[in-house]
C-alpha cells in the first residue's frame, strides 16, 4: 500500500483508470521532448557547420544574443525557414514543438478524463486548455 | 499566491508550490515535485507562446538552454524513481536555503 510505483508516485492500488491515463499521455510527452531536443541539436550543429566563424569569433557571438536581433516569429516563417534548412528555422521549430508539448498533454488529459466519464475534470481541463489557447491568440495583440 | 510571489521575486514557482503541496496539502514530496513541474510546464507554455509571437524568443539563447534543461529533466526523472522521499526532501531543503541566501544577498546590494 502507498508504495510509489511511478515517477508521479501513484500508489500501487491507484487502479486501472490511472494506468490508462498514464499510457495515453506518456508516449506523446516523451516524443515531444525527444523530437524537440533532436531539432534544436540539429539546428545548433547545422549552424556550427554553416557559419563556424560566427560561433567562434568574439565579435559575432555577442551579436547573436543581442536584444534587437530578429528571428522567425510566425508559424509560416518558421515552416518556410525550416524547410529551407535554415539553422535558425530548425532551432525555432524545435522550440515550438517544446511549447506545444504541454498543450498536447492537456488536450490528451481531456480525452483521458472523458474516457473515465469524470465530467468535472473534463470541464476543468477544457478550461485550462481554453486559457492556454487564448493566451496564444491574444499574444499578438499587446 | 505562488504565481504572484514567483513573478515578483523572479524565482520559479516550484520553490513555493512544492513546500505548500508537501506541508500544507500533505502530498508526498515526489508527487509534489512532479505536479509542480507539470504546472510550471503548462504555465510556461502559455507565456512562451506569447514571447514567440512577439519575436522575443532568441533561438541562440533558448536552444542551448532547452537542450541543457531537457537533458537535466530526463536524468532527474530517472533519479527521482530511485531516490527515497526523505533524501529528496533534504535536497529540496538545501536548495531552498541556497536560494534564500542568494536572494538575501541580492536584496542587500
Amino acid at each position: 500500500m502507498n508504495r510509489p510505483q511511478s515517477p508521479t508516485g501513484a500508489p500501487e492500488d491507484a487502479g486501472r483508470k490511472d494506468l490508462e491515463m498514464e499510457r495515453l499521455v506518456r508516449r506523446p510527452l516523451q516524443a515531444g521532448v525527444l523530437v524537440s531536443m533532436a531539432l534544436v541539436l540539429a539546428g545548433v550543429f547545422l549552424f556550427g557547420a554553416l557559419h563556424p566563424s560566427r560561433l567562434t569569433s568574439s565579435e559575432s557571438l555577442p551579436a547573436l544574443v543581442e536584444s534587437g536581433a530578429k528571428f522567425p516569429h510566425t508559424l509560416g516563417d518558421v515552416a518556410s525557414a525550416a524547410s529551407h534548412f535554415s539553422a535558425e528555422g530548425i532551432m525555432v521549430a524545435g522550440l515550438l514543438v517544446l511549447i506545444a508539448t504541454p498543450v498536447l498533454r492537456v488536450a490528451l488529459s481531456v480525452v483521458g478524463f472523458a474516457l473515465q466519464r469524470d465530467w468535472v475534470y473534463v470541464g476543468l481541463t477544457v478550461l485550462v486548455l481554453l486559457v492556454l489557447l487564448g493566451s496564444f491568440l491574444v499574444g499578438k495583440a499587446g | 499566491m505562488a504565481g504572484i510571489l514567483s513573478g515578483l521575486l523572479g524565482v520559479g514557482g516550484g520553490i513555493i508550490k512544492v513546500p505548500a503541496m508537501n506541508l500544507v496539502m500533505g502530498l508526498p514530496i515526489k508527487v509534489a515535485s512532479a505536479t509542480s513541474n507539470f504546472m510550471i510546464g503548462v504555465t510556461a507554455a502559455a507565456s512562451a507562446g506569447v514571447y514567440f509571437q512577439r519575436g522575443d524568443i532568441n533561438p541562440f539563447i533558448a536552444g542551448p538552454v532547452a537542450i541543457g534543461v531537457l537533458s537535466g529533466a530526463l536524468i532527474g526523472t530517472q533519479i527521482l524513481n530511485r531516490l527515497r522521499g526523505s533524501i529528496l526532501r533534504a535536497a529540496f531543503a538545501a536548495v531552498l536555503v541556497f536560494v534564500a541566501i542568494q536572494m538575501l544577498r541580492k536584496g542587500m546590494q
